[in-house]
């Protein structure tokens, strides 16, 4: 994609870790060999079991954590390489919005102040103007201008996801993370913060990463979604290719695990199961590291790593890692998983 | 805890299981209220359900509409204070659990029906062993030896898909992966044989994949009489015969599954149910949302408690609480509108 906000390339995030209760030392990688990019006004979704790298990927975007190797082009510039004058500049036009307002805001901070304080850091306004841009924010997330000198313990948990969207905001960002913005929300509020992203983006042709465990929510909000497993991508695609026709045997039982809100669908459909647990990151198989949960594993698998490679057909890129990826991927799995 | 008579709700709901079978759970007009800064909270308002043998009623509601309290009131676990349960009758298979002593309710929890949170690791005491805690409720409800109790706490493991269940068996929770710890929580739910198992929202906190695993479970143990709380309506549509759909302390629809799913009366069910988003449709047009907030329940509304957030409400939805009342066979709703269609229908 040659008009990409955002282009990943071969990012490694790595940590060290302590000898931990699951035993063994040494080197998590938490994101490793990771490929994407984001065009401007998408929102590319990211999908995959607890600990897969989720957050790491989108606090490395934001530079909260620092990237071992690879690199992260934001409009052609590699953020992994700034110089720290350049840092704020670059910094302001991506921000995240995090899944519990309640820790990601400062309680003791009027819901003004909360909203401004990307203003202050960044300077981009007058401090004189600060007041009304941020009641201007603030009626953009659907919030009253009589906010601006409350608390945010006085408001629900939607309102102050809300508040937290607003200042996200302030500072005119291209891109913003979401790492999972509904998961403290009811359904009923979820939705209007749903509909409040997609809003957002037509009017101000924002793009998202839009990291979440709700597959539903991801499917509603995204136009690309990526699968990652142990740190590294399993498969990307359109969102109605990766729920159509996923050529990736994790997506595939990712996808049926999600239960469907209606019983004559839910009680008639088989459920791809996966056997056991995500395996310690600390210790990944080797080769594909699916393959210990995976119903078609070949020996190869345990020997070869398989490529993040494309196998779309007419123009679509649809990017799979494994040895055996072919169309109808969801019948063989069911099959296999049957026997 | 007072002994006040139950009030008459609506035209006999809460007793009604399919065709005339005796419910094996039955809990009636509870009401329960907490002691909060604020004011006292009517946290769960004339409830009333029934679970038939063998049959799975799901709990639905948002977070604060009362289905915790429902269930630690039901099973006398709430603290009081804060807590305060002011009505109501609650019987497992006959019995009447608000007339049993302290003791005598400890022989029927555990043994006649039992309970899995939504967080196995505070359900674990965390400085014992899985199959100690396992062991000494069977010890105690099934009068088993110490070392039949660990056989069978080895057998139940298995039986629940923990892996090496000779080697888990001594292990501690925290050394259990969280879905592991879920399983074995169930484990030890189930290794009583309970007549009825009380779940809230046990999976809530799992990966799907995992979710996925322990539903299966749940569905394999058919006899089992189940209630089971969750906000997610693809897990209900899964899983339920029946289900009951809460709002602000108060049951406001209940209906067989697929009446729920597919034939909702009740405005805030409909609202519920349009605000999901489906992994089906191929189209998406905006969710629907509800707006506002619930009410308060320190000063609660005294009519239907979603007149301001409804969309077809009337004046006369502030005169009263609706009841709940028959809108098709053992299916009711608690609104006026819905009550005066399914007359006209
Ligand atoms: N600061 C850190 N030090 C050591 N290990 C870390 C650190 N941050 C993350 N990890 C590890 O990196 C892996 C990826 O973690 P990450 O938080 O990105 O997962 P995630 O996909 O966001 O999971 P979840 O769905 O639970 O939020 C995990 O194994 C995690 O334990
Ligand atoms: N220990 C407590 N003290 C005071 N209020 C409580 C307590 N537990 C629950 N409540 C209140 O009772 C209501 C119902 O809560 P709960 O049953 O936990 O809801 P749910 O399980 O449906 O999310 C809420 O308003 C909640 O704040
Ligand atoms: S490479 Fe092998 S183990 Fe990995 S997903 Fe494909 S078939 Fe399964
Ligand atoms: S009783 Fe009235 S306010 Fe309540 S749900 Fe029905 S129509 Fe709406
Ligand atoms: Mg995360
Ligand atoms: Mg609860």
């Amino acid at each position: 994609m040659t008009d990409a906000l955002l282009e990943v390339s071969d990012l490694a995030v790595h940590f060290n870790a302590k000898a931990g209760a699951r035993g063994g030392s040494g080197v998590v990688k938490a994101v490793d060999g990771l490929d994407f990019s984001i065009g401007h006004g998408e929102t590319v979704g990211v999908v995959g079991e607890s600990g897969c790298g989720k957050s790491t990927t989108g606090l490395a975007i934001q530079g909260l954590v620092k990237a071992t190797s690879g690199s992260i082009m934001l409009d052609g510039v590699d953020l992994t390489k700034l110089k720290s004058r350049q840092v704020r500049a670059a910094r302001r036009r991506t921000q995240m919005v995090f899944q519990d307002p309640t820790s990601s805001l400062n309680m003791r901070m009027t819901v003004g102040q909360i909203v401004a304080e990307p203003l202050l850091v960044h300077e981009t306004l007058p401090k004189a103007q600060h007041r009304e841009r941020v009641a201007e924010l603030l009626g953009l997330v659907g919030m009253p201008e009589s906010a601006l000198d409350r608390y945010p313990h006085e408001f629900s948990g939607g309102q102050r996801q809300r508040i937290g969207i607003a200042r996200a905001l302030a500072v005119e960002p291209d891109l913003i993370i979401c790492d999972e913005p509904t998961a403290a929300l009811d359904v009923s509020i979820r939705a209007q913060v749903l509909n409040l992203f997609r809003e957002l983006q037509r009017k101000r042709d924002l793009s998202y990463l839009f990291i979440s465990h709700d597959l539903s929510a991801v499917h509603h909000i995204s136009d690309r979604i990526l699968v990652m497993y142990l740190g590294r991508p399993m498969e990307l695609a359109s969102r109605d290719t990766v729920y159509n026709d996923p050529q990736h045997p994790y997506t595939v039982a990712l996808m049926s695990a999600v239960p469907i809100p209606d019983p004559d669908v839910e009680r008639n459909r088989k459920h791809v199961l996966l056997q056991g647990d995500v395996p310690s990151p600390l210790n990944p198989p080797s080769g594909c590291v699916f393959r210990t949960r995976c119903p078609l594993a070949q020996d190869v698998c345990a020997t070869e790593k398989p490529e993040f490679r494309d196998v779309g057909t007419n123009g679509e890129k649809h990017m799979v890692a494994c040895h055996f990826a072919q169309p109808g991927m969801a019948d063989l799995v069911a099959a296999k998983a049957a026997q | 805890m007072s002994t006040t008579p139950p009030l008459t709700t609506g035209a006999e709901p809460a007793t009604q299981t399919p065709l005339g079978v005796k419910p094996i759970f039955e809990v009636d007009d509870l009401q329960v209220e907490f002691r909060t800064s604020a004011g006292v909270a009517k946290a769960v308002n004339h409830v009333g359900f029934s679970v038939a043998p063998g049959e799975c009623l799901a709990i639905v509601g948002e977070s604060g509409s009362g289905k915790t309290a429902t269930l630690l009131a039901a099973l006398r676990l709430l603290p009081t204070p804060p807590s305060r349960t002011t009505g109501g009758r609650v019987l497992v298979d006959g019995v009447d659990l608000f007339s049993l002593s302290r003791k005598e309710l400890r022989d029927v929890l555990g043994r006649d029906i039992s309970m899995v949170f939504q967080d196995s690791l505070s359900a674990f005491n965390p400085i014992l062993t899985i199959g100690r805690q396992i062991s000494e409720g069977v010890r105690r409800h099934r009068g088993l030896s110490k070392k039949a109790a660990r056989a069978l706490s080895i057998e139940m493991l298995e039986r629940v898909g923990v892996p090496d269940p000779q080697q888990r068996v001594d292990q501690y929770p925290h050394q259990l992966s969280g879905g592991m710890r879920q399983r074995a929580m169930i484990a030890m739910a189930l290794a009583g044989e309970p007549k009825v198992l009380i779940a809230d929202e046990p999976t809530t906190a799992l990966d799907v994949t995992v979710q996925a695993q322990i539903l299966e479970l749940v569905r394999s143990f058919q006899d089992l009489s189940i209630v089971w709380v969750s906000h997610d309506l693809g897990v209900v549509a899964g899983l339920a015969d029946r289900v009951a759909v809460m709002y602000a302390g108060s049951i406001i629809e209940q209906g067989p599954v697929r009446d729920i799913f597919h034939d909702a009366r009740h405005p805030y069910t409909r609202a519920l149910l349009g605000s999901v988003p489906r992994l089906r449709d191929p189209e998406r047009g905006d969710l629907v949302s509800i707006p506002g907030l619930p009410p308060s329940l320190v000063d609660l509304p005294p009519g239907c408690p979603f007149y301001a957030r409804c969309g077809v409400r009337e004046d006369r939805c502030l005169s009263r609480m609706p009841e709940l009342v028959d809108v098709a066979p053992r299916h009711q709703a608690a609104c006026f509108v819905a009550a005066d269609e399914a007359r006209t229908a």
